[in-house]
């Protein structure tokens, strides 16, 4: 029997046009939350790798527009969205590396411009430039670490990523991830405290 | 060993409560080590280059606007297949009556076409339906010999063959034939005022027909019949080349539309020159006195 059956076509177009409308309401709505607790995490992460403020945005763009292409496979599972945009983000900084063709990683103090002067609005001049000319030694000294050092550095600190998903992301125990941390940082304060790298 | 492997499980949990906001107190027994770790850890989280507030907007927008064409085009592709199967359910009337009367009426159709296809209308019935029509080659066609699906005379052509006499009659032969141990029986010939036609059968070596609606070997498939006849000695005329029907026992060789015989021949003789691959002549002679 037909009886019953929708076969008016307003009735299905009417149908279509409103669950779309609520799909791109609530992928809106989601990505912009993400997009709002991840954001800084990501461009954190990806300024430890590359220290330099207009690569770190233009890398922070290019993970955020990849991860836009298949957003819609991870916008209803927070965790999983986690893990695969810091995926994206640390293979977005590798292809640069790539694309560099592994060209120095280390910048000296006088090859830092301008723009990677980080500014707070809550510090004074004074605070401000010594804060500016103390992450421009962490950063040489965060640059003679081993390359997975300065992964989970910038995993911890910049992503703050947990412990386990450090491990997952670079193929490590959790307990073998939490003994590099800690290694790591010990390392790098040794460094940082070194009165030639001040 | 174990106080440090101790203080490692502190460090990563004092780093994750400090990345969470938390203050870290100092204990009194934790090593000088540790505490300068933790306080550098604390270093480290101050450090931490932010976005700038005008890039980090910027970006948003961005994205949100790149997020706003993803989901405008993939509206648009839903739209669009929608709009196709609604376009195909509006073509069947609303009515329960007249959608069953249009799908008879498709059913009937579609019951016709497939039975004017197999030859139903156009070719005397013959057991096993499955026919595979003789290749046209134009340079083996006999002079003034219409041959299968080649258009049918001029008017004034079919009137010159009509008002000859001719000879009618069905004959039923089934002469034999071997040459180079090749078997062909001429089962019969159908003469009439507007053709001649030849049956042949033939059984080729370890001959099977698949089961199921599959077709049969290529090597078949192939396999037709090159002929040629003639009237009381006279010029042969080409036959051109035959069709084939795969029966259950062997494949059955037609040619048709050839000329009709005159009624004052005697004697007709049909030469299949060549089976396929094998060489002939495998030759027939027919009597047409009665």
């Amino acid at each position: 029997m037909y009886a019953g059956q929708p076969w008016g076509k307003h009735q299905n177009r009417g149908q279509t046009r409103v669950s779309t409308v609520k799909e791109t309401v609530s992928a809106r709505e989601t990505f912009a939350e993400l997009y709002e607790e991840y954001m800084p995490k990501v461009y954190r992460h990806i300024y430890y790798r590359v220290n330099n403020t207009q690569v770190a945005e233009d890398l922070t763009s290019t993970a955020f527009e990849k991860a836009l292409t298949n957003f819609g496979k991870f916008s209803s599972d927070r965790a999983s969205f986690s893990t695969w945009i810091f995926s994206i983000a640390r293979n977005v900084v590798i292809d640069h590396y790539r694309v560099q063709g592994r060209r120095r990683q280390i910048l000296s103090l006088e090859e830092t411009t301008e723009a990677d002067q980080v500014v707070s609005g809550d510090l004074s001049p004074e605070e401000e430039l010594l804060k500016s000319e103390e992450r421009q030694r962490l950063q040489v000294c965060l640059a003679g670490l081993s390359h997975e050092e300065q992964e989970i550095i910038s995993l911890k600190f910049g992503a703050e990523l947990t412990n386990r998903q450090i491990a997952k992301m670079l193929g490590l125990s959790e307990s073998n991830a939490g003994t590099k941390l800690y290694r790591a940082v010990r390392k790098l304060r040794d460094s940082f405290e070194e009165p030639e790298n001040g | 060993m174990g106080k440090e492997t101790n203080e490692e499980k502190q460090f990563v949990e004092s780093i994750d409560r400090l990345l969470a906001g938390e203050k870290i107190e100092g204990t009194e027994d934790i090593s000088e080590d540790y505490r300068t770790a933790i306080n550098f850890a604390q270093k480290l989280t101050e450090l931490r280059a932010d976005p700038s507030p005008h890039f980090k907007d910027r970006l948003k927008q961005q994205l949100l606007l790149q997020l706003t064409r993803q989901e405008v085009e993939t509206a648009q592709k839903k739209e669009g297949r929608i709009s196709f199967w609604e376009f195909l359910a509006n073509l069947l009337p609303q009515s329960p009556v007249w959608r069953t009367v249009t799908a008879t009426i498709v059913v009937a159709l579609l019951t016709v076409t497939v039975l004017w296809r197999t030859g139903m209308f156009t070719e005397s019935p013959v057991p096993q339906a499955l026919m595979v029509e003789a290749p046209v080659e134009e340079s083996l066609a006999p002079s003034g010999a219409p041959k299968a699906g080649a258009p049918p005379p001029a008017p004034e052509m079919e009137e010159a063959v009509q008002s000859q006499e001719t000879i009618e009659k069905v004959i039923e032969l089934d002469q034999t034939q071997t040459v180079n141990g090749i078997t062909i029986t001429l089962e019969r010939v159908e003469l009439s005022a507007s053709e001649a036609r030849f049956y042949a059968f033939h059984v080729p070596p370890d001959y099977s027909l698949p089961q199921g609606p599959d077709l049969p070997p290529p090597s078949l498939m192939a396999l037709h019949a090159h002929a040629e006849y003639r009237f009381d000695g006279g010029p042969p005329k080409d036959a051109g080349i035959s069709g084939i029907r795969f029966l259950d026992n062997g494949m059955e060789h037609i040619w048709s539309m050839l000329d009709p015989v005159p009624k004052d021949a005697k004697e007709l003789t049909f030469i299949i020159t060549r089976l396929g691959e094998w060489e002939g002549p495998w030759e027939f002679a027919i009597s047409l006195q009665d």
